[in-house]
């Protein structure tokens, strides 16, 4: 990665991204995983990745378009009850998404980069049967920040399992005579049960995997100190300052752990009735470090309520509790650490408006560590999106954190985000970000810019 | 990532759990062939012969199918309005439609007519490409019962079950030919279908307007994956003949009045500009 004058990476920017927002054709669809429904990409997202109302059916149906079993089989094998994909196109999708241009000011170092796109997965995704249903993911971020022993840190390229990898079974008794058999009861979906490396908050009203507005790598120097946080949404990060895991790698604050891991290993079980879901399950713990140690597993409860379907509204409210059993470090001394919150969305027509809160309160404290750390901590995310026109999205992100941890370390965080994307097709997006540092400006890592500029791309195939 | 001794276990574990659970899936049930193997042709213009008791138990059925799906899109109400609805066509044709309003593109009935139960089961049957899925593993009783509530709760009339549309035979010398597909590329400019489609077939307007006043492009004739009512040469011939209402698209069934066989010239043509 090389460092450019501020002047340079405008210019790039101007000509880069701006111009082409003038002079590009008319967007056509080109579906990914839209391929085996013969659907446009909008039919389930509002863009990718973001779902709309069908597009959560279908994902809580398992990747199927509710009410029908397996919505293609026209275009599957059949051996007994076991389908196959007949084109491979029909399981496979991809998505490389990051900044091609950022520029941090305002504080120290600042710092211009133009960069790869950080970020390739690829996914397979379907049924094997009525009720089994995977997906699958591998991905290379090319710069990610990894915690290593006594607080440091280090930048590094990942490839491997990606954010989630997991089997899904539909439960629900007797599917192919639903709902006729149904009649007189609540209308029910599930029970669904997820095994592997899940995101849990996949059914959250505010899902930590489907970001506009993607996370924005930090800085680490070459002595393992930690200059600047990701960029994340500061409702799912870790909030607390001078964590580490079981096996004593340093936590990123800003690090989405627990309930809104990018992908951890568990169990989770969720299903519909009516208008209410109930999600409970167990996780292995913070995926931060290699493992964890102590063996102790994490439960979770969410329940959601859905709301609407008429005159182009609908929203869901959800509250979680997460306790996470001996799932951390402070110093040698394991923690244990409870997470609860809550999260809204309310869609009318082309907008789209969605948060989250998230307290977490730490337990089980050394009592050397007891008087000099806090152990709760806050966060908060706000987003609204709007589609301006077929081509045209705009993305207003707050995040608000009171951190926790180290009273020597610990600083409060808020950051205000305004993004536009370009569609260039239903599937490539352009997008310009700027990022504002609305609190304190510091040499802590938390605080350390004013100001970023980022674009890039988003691309699904 | 790299995986340790004990992560390997873990996923051991997982493997051999779901392979477990897979056996067991597949050992323990049979798979109802009489509702996946489904004949589309052989059921889909049969005509209903509902009694009408088992009428109310249908709608009843279709009822729950419908507000567990449709509604995302259709609206709990009908009136195209579902939380989903927008994102289709944003700011275009098509968005799905408003069964209140009684105009219904897919019809085998005279434009300005409501279509028949067979109509609405075809939709739903095939979907629309593009925009609407398949919804044919419903099974065929599945998709009668949601016709039967969309018709009962929405429409609130009751539909024909004919059409005085003539549906010519596609025989003799209107099955598919060069000379054919000559004569349907006269009948093309003839009928100025080139002042939409463009003489390319390609839809060169862009000044179009459904009756929803949202902007609508006229299909391009050379991409089969844009036809919304079908792509075989009756669907083809049946959206010449009965127009898709709603949309500046008029039904044709006038014009070939007694000369129905010609339009599978115009057919033909239509085919020819896609290579098939």
């Amino acid at each position: 990665m090389r460092n450019f004058p501020l002047s340079t990476v405008v210019l790039l920017l101007i000509s880069g991204v701006l111009l082409p927002l003038f002079f590009t054709d008319t967007a056509k669809a080109i579906p990914a995983f839209a391929r085996k429904y013969d659907m446009s990409c909008t039919s389930c997202h509002t863009k990718p990745p973001r779902l709309n109302a069908f597009g959560e059916a279908f994902h809580m149906a398992g990747y199927q378009i509710p009410q029908t079993k397996e919505g293609e089989l026209r275009k599957k094998r059949q051996i007994g009850r076991i389908h196959s994909e007949k084109e491979f196109l029909n399981i496979f999708a991809m998505r490389t998404t990051g900044n091609i241009l950022e520029s941090y000011s305002g504080g120290k170092p600042p710092e211009s980069n133009i960069a790869f796109p950080r970020e390739i997965e690829l996914y397979f995704a379907g049924s094997f049967t009525d009720d089994i249903s995977y997906f699958f993911n591998l991905s290379n971020e090319s710069k990610t920040i990894s915690g290593l022993e006594n607080g440091k840190f280090e930048e590094k390229a990942e490839f491997g399992l990606g954010k989630e990898f997991f089997i899904m079974f539909n439960l629900a008794p007797a599917k192919k005579d639903m709902p006729h058999k149904k009649m007189g009861r609540p209308m029910m979906m599930g029970p669904m049960i997820m095994l592997g490396k899940i995101d849990p908050s996949t059914n959250f009203s505010y899902s930590t995997n489907r970001q506009f507005i993607i996370d924005n790598p930090g800085r680490v120097d070459s002595s393992g100190t930690i200059q600047r946080y990701t960029l994340t949404p500061y409702a799912f990060s870790a909030k607390f300052f001078g964590l580490s895991t079981g096996d004593g790698m340093a936590i990123e604050v800003t690090k989405s752990v627990l309930y809104n891991t990018p992908g951890d290993f568990g169990i989770d079980t969720h299903t519909m009735i009516g208008p209410f879901m109930i999600q409970a399950g167990i996780m292995q713990g913070i995926s931060a470090g290699t493992s964890d140690v102590n063996e102790k597993k994490d439960p979770y409860l969410m329940t959601r309520m859905n709301f609407g379907g008429t005159n182009y509204f609908s929203g869901s409210v959800s509250g979680l509790v997460y306790w996470g059993n001996d799932t951390a470090k402070v110093g040698t001394e394991l923690i244990d650490w409870l997470r609860y919150g809550f999260a809204g969305n309310v869609k009318y027509k082309l907008l789209d408006i969605y948060g989250a809160i998230i307290w977490d309160k730490i337990s089980g404290l050394a009592a050397s560590d007891a008087a000099q750390f806090d152990d709760t901590a806050m966060g908060l995310t706000l987003e609204a999106d709007l589609l301006l026109t077929d081509q045209h999205l705009v993305s207003l992100r707050y995040d608000h954190m009171e951190a926790g941890g180290f009273n020597i370390q610990k600083a409060n965080g808020r950051v205000l985000t305004l993004q536009v994307r370009k569609y260039l097709r239903d599937n490539f997006a352009l997008f310009l970000r700027d990022s504002v540092n609305v609190g304190s400006v510091s040499d802590n890592p938390l605080q350390n810019f004013r100001n970023l500029v980022a674009a890039g791309i988003d691309f699904d195939f | 990532m790299h995986l340790n001794k004990m992560q390997m276990k873990k996923w051991g574990l997982f493997v051999f759990v779901t392979l477990l659970f897979i056996t067991a899936q597949v050992g323990s049930q049979e798979m109802d062939h009489s509702k996946m193997n489904m004949d589309d042709t052989s059921t889909s213009e049969a005509a209903p012969d509902m009694k009408t008791e088992d009428n109310a138990m249908s709608v009843m059925r279709g009822k729950m199918i419908y507000d567990m799906s449709c509604f995302l899109c259709h609206g709990k109400n009908g009136e195209g309005d579902g939380p989903a609805s927008r994102f289709i066509g944003p700011y275009s044709h098509p968005r799905p439609n408003r069964f209140t309003s009684g105009v219904f593109k897919f019809r085998s009935t005279e434009s300005g007519e409501l279509p028949m139960l067979t109509d609405l089961m075809r939709t739903i049957r095939e979907g629309i490409p593009g925009y609407m899925p398949s919804f044919r593993n419903l099974g065929e009783d599945g998709i009668k019962d949601v016709a039967l509530y969309i018709t009962e709760a929405f429409i609130q009339e009751e539909l024909p079950t004919t059409t005085t549309i003539k549906y010519a035979k596609h025989v003799g010398p209107y099955t598919y030919s060069a000379e054919s597909a000559w004569r349907g590329g006269l009948l093309y400019k003839i009928m100025k279908c080139n002042e939409c489609h463009g003489d390319d077939g390609k839809a060169g307007r862009m000044d179009l307007k459904d009756d929803r006043q949202i902007m609508v492009h006229p299909i391009d004739l050379t991409r089969q994956e844009t036809f919304g009512n079908g792509t075989s040469h009756e669907d083809i011939y049946r959206t010449i003949m009965t127009g898709l209402d709603g949309t500046p698209m008029p039904g044709y069934a006038d014009s070939f009045v007694g000369e129905e066989e010609s339009a599978w010239d115009l057919v033909h043509f239509i085919l020819s500009l896609q290579g098939r």
